[in-house]
């Protein structure tokens, strides 16, 4: 159940009651690689609120790896968001294209196509908090706004066929069932048949549709939990994101950690530096003071990054999930005390460059 | 001494037993595998992990740590164990090892080991003075003398003059430990092959009253009774009541052989560096993760296995599809290995203590070798403990 304390197309703060745990939102979501959050074995206490899992990934040459998909033996501790690929519009699959019963995946062996079954078994075998499902998108469009007009026609039916469906097999534990509103598909034709499937959005360009959406009178319903997936990956982006109304928004955790980013964004106080200390810069060498409450001396991490040692990557990475969290904390602060806008031109400001 | 070593239990027919080793950061108990942390982590595991796993002391290099952080670094932060936020034991080599075997231009005079810097190739000495004065700076709880090492095969004069310059090598290192108050200094045995260079050797570091004493100069290829016959000829000729040390052992069947012969600690960097191919050591044992037949196994590494992967039943096909790809399998593999080999050094331990070290072998001969075809080496080296495999 997910209890908004607004329904308008606007920043909001709101609860999410998902397998006996409350998420407050705005919160986020992070992505993983082959069923992992990389670096975060689950026995780590300081995991991500959510977790993103795709089909695509546990694909080969033989089709879906099925023998791994079990929701209670998987190296994950966190609920799970679940989709069957990243994002549809991003494949190089021009000589693939989708069909009416599957949609082509990238996966680690090449180009393979996943039927809707497929798709329905993976989910059914995860048994996901959340299910993201997939739309048609022409593999050949260099960008959306190509889409020819007889395309779109194919797009709509097509796109509505598999989310329903997917719909009528979804394990009934699923408490969400997400659909993309892309622009191609942002008609009343196509938001009216699926507003009866969903109670939630999932956006690809979340500002920018939700905008459109608020200016809109035939929007779909505001009380449904909205998502977004593809962001440009900057900070900034997420803020203005969740400016528009977003509730759970996909963040590029794993990215600061490969790059040897330890976080110190603060929505509350930004801009007491750039964001982020890089521990490979040389100052860190003889740096004996803690990152943080890693328990971990500067020091000591540039140490491990520079001798190539995996360590430093979970420790980053825990680091950069607990500053993540207590960013949302401040964030869902600020829109409660009505300050959010204010702060999240400053947070803009003062971290431009993350 | 910062060392006190009492044995609890002696096997009644071989030469095993079960001792508390007391060091300055907690006890440790013995036989004990010691995993390898090179470069001051292990491989992805984070210190709480190390310590969840039950471990008591592991090891760092002071070949690596000399280089970098360097001994500058590791002054100012006031040691390894800080540097690393690990307040459980640590054990560090020389450093002459890693030069000789890393380096190929290592050349070995009275004064110590010349090298050609890695970072500039410049010539540099490793001296007895200079290694102790680096294992001083990293605080290590066990340190190693600098050994004059040769290869394992190697025969003739060149033997007995490296036994003999290691013998004043550790007078050297004694002279030269800072802390003998809490930082304890290991002799290291040499005498290649040669039995008889062996027992002088034993005597004159037994005489040097060491906390303890190692068995060197042996896993670099020898043959696997010619190994068994040095271990046990020097534990024959070494003090009760010291620890004794075979550097650089560590796989299963080894270490169950040379606690019977009477070794009470082990290091290898086997069981991580394997993890990281998708190798994983089980009591049938080893299996690679990355075979096709693992695809579709919905089952645990090895059922009843005590580590994290296992207890969360998380399946081979798991493994089969990001080894070799992603962190987290890495992780957890590491974090399986390392329980296996801490886990089998327990239950050696317990049967020493329940008396019941001849049946624990056999079981565990058993489970490895199902058609109970035992190699000679084993069965010959357990004979002479008078253990029977059957
Ligand atoms: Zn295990």
């Amino acid at each position: 159940m997910f209890t908004p304390k607004s329904c308008a197309w606007q920043t909001r703060a709101g609860i999410l009651h998902i397998n006996g745990t409350d998420i407050t939102t705005p919160n986020f979501i992070v992505g993983t690689a082959r069923l992992a959050i990389p670096h975060l074995t689950p026995d780590h206490a300081n995991q991500p609120p959510l977790a993103a899992v795709y089909a695509e990934d546990t694909w080969d040459k033989g089709g879906l790896v099925s023998a791994c998909l079990n929701r209670s033996t998987l190296p994950l501790s966190s609920p799970l968001l679940l989709g069957a690929v990243r994002n549809p519009e991003m494949r190089p699959l021009k000589n693939k294209p989708n069909t009416d019963s599957a949609i082509a995946i990238s996966t680690s062996q090449g180009s393979q196509m996943a039927s809707m079954k497929d798709v329905s078994e993976f989910m059914n075998k995860l048994n996901p908090d959340i299910v993201v499902i997939p739309y048609d998108f022409p593999a050949q469009s260099p960008n959306s706004s190509s889409v020819g007009k007889n395309r779109v026609v194919k797009m709509t039916s097509r796109s509505l066929k598999w989310a329903k469906e997917l719909y009528n097999s979804r394990p009934k534990e699923s408490a969400f069932v997400a659909v993309t509103l892309p622009p191609q598909l942002q008609t009343s034709e196509y938001l009216n048949e699926v507003n009866t499937l969903c109670n939630s959005y999932c956006f690809n360009d979340g500002c920018e549709t939700m905008t459109r959406l608020a200016a809109d009178s035939a929007a779909p319903d505001a009380s449904k939990l909205r998502i977004s997936m593809f962001n440009s990956g900057k900070l900034s982006d997420v803020i203005n994101d969740i400016a528009a109304g977003i509730d759970l928004v996909n963040v590029p955790l794993t990215q600061y950690a490969d790059k040897g980013y330890a976080l110190t964004v603060s929505f509350k106080n930004p801009g007491a530096d750039k964001g982020f200390l890089n521990l490979y810069d040389d100052e860190f060498i003889a740096d004996t003071s803690l990152l943080h409450n890693s328990g971990f001396m500067k020091g000591y991490i540039h140490h491990l990054l520079e001798a190539r040692e995996m360590t430093a990557h979970v420790i980053l990475q825990l680091h950069n999930t607990e500053i993540l969290k207590q960013l949302f904390n401040e964030i869902q602060e600020s829109i409660t005390e009505g300050t959010f806008s204010t702060q999240a031109e400053k947070f803009k400001q003062a971290y431009e460059t993350l | 001494m910062a060392l006190q070593f009492e044995v609890v239990a002696k096997c009644s027919k071989s030469k095993a037993r079960a001792a508390i080793m007391k060091l300055p950061r907690g006890p440790v108990s013995t036989p004990v595998f010691m995993p390898v942390g090179t470069q001051a982590s292990l491989k992805g595991l984070t210190p709480q992990q190390l310590k969840d796993l039950g471990c008591e002391i592991f090891l760092n290099n002071t070949y690596h740590l000399g280089l970098r952080p360097g001994q500058e670094v590791l002054d100012k932060v006031g040691g390894a164990h800080e540097f690393q936020n690990w307040d459980r034991n640590i054990l560090t080599d020389s450093g002459g090892f890693q030069m000789v075997s890393l380096l190929k231009l290592a050349t070995i005079t009275e004064d110590g080991v010349t090298f050609l810097s890695p970072h500039d190739n410049s010539p540099m000495l490793l001296t007895p003075e200079h290694s102790i004065s680096l294992q001083n700076s990293i605080g290590s709880d066990i340190m190693m003398q600098l050994d004059d090492v040769v290869h394992t095969m190697t025969t003739g004069p060149r033997v007995e003059e490296a036994m003999w310059r290691s013998i004043r090598w550790l007078d050297r290192c004694i002279k030269a430990n800072k802390h003998p108050d809490k930082q304890n200094l290991f002799a290291i045995i040499q005498g290649g092959l040669d039995l008889d260079l062996r027992v002088k050797c034993c005597a004159e570091m037994a005489a040097r009253d060491t906390p303890g004493i190692a068995i060197g100069g042996l896993s670099g290829g020898e043959d696997k009774h010619q190994y068994c016959q040095v271990v046990s000829k020097c534990t024959d000729n070494l003090p009760e009541n010291k620890p004794r040390y075979c550097m650089g052992v560590g796989y299963a069947e080894d270490l169950v052989v040379s606690v019977a012969l009477g070794a009470d600690m082990f290091d290898c960097v086997f069981p991580t560096r394997t993890a990281r191919f998708g190798s994983a050591l089980t009591k049938f044992g080893s299996i690679n993760l990355r075979n096709a037949k693992y695809r579709d196994d919905s089952s645990p590494i090895e059922e009843g296995c005590g580590c994290l992967a296992c207890k969360e039943n998380i399946p081979k096909s798991y493994f089969h599809l990001s080894v070799g790809k992603d962190t987290v399998p890495a992780h957890l593999l590491t974090l399986h290995n390392t329980y296996y080999q801490l886990n089998l050094m327990r239950s050696v331990r317990q049967s020493i203590i329940d008396d019941k070290f001849e049946d624990f072998v056999n079981e565990f001969f058993s489970n490895l070798y199902p058609s109970k075809t035992y190699p000679d080496w084993a069965v010959q080296a357990l004979k002479g403990v008078n253990i029977d495999l059957h």
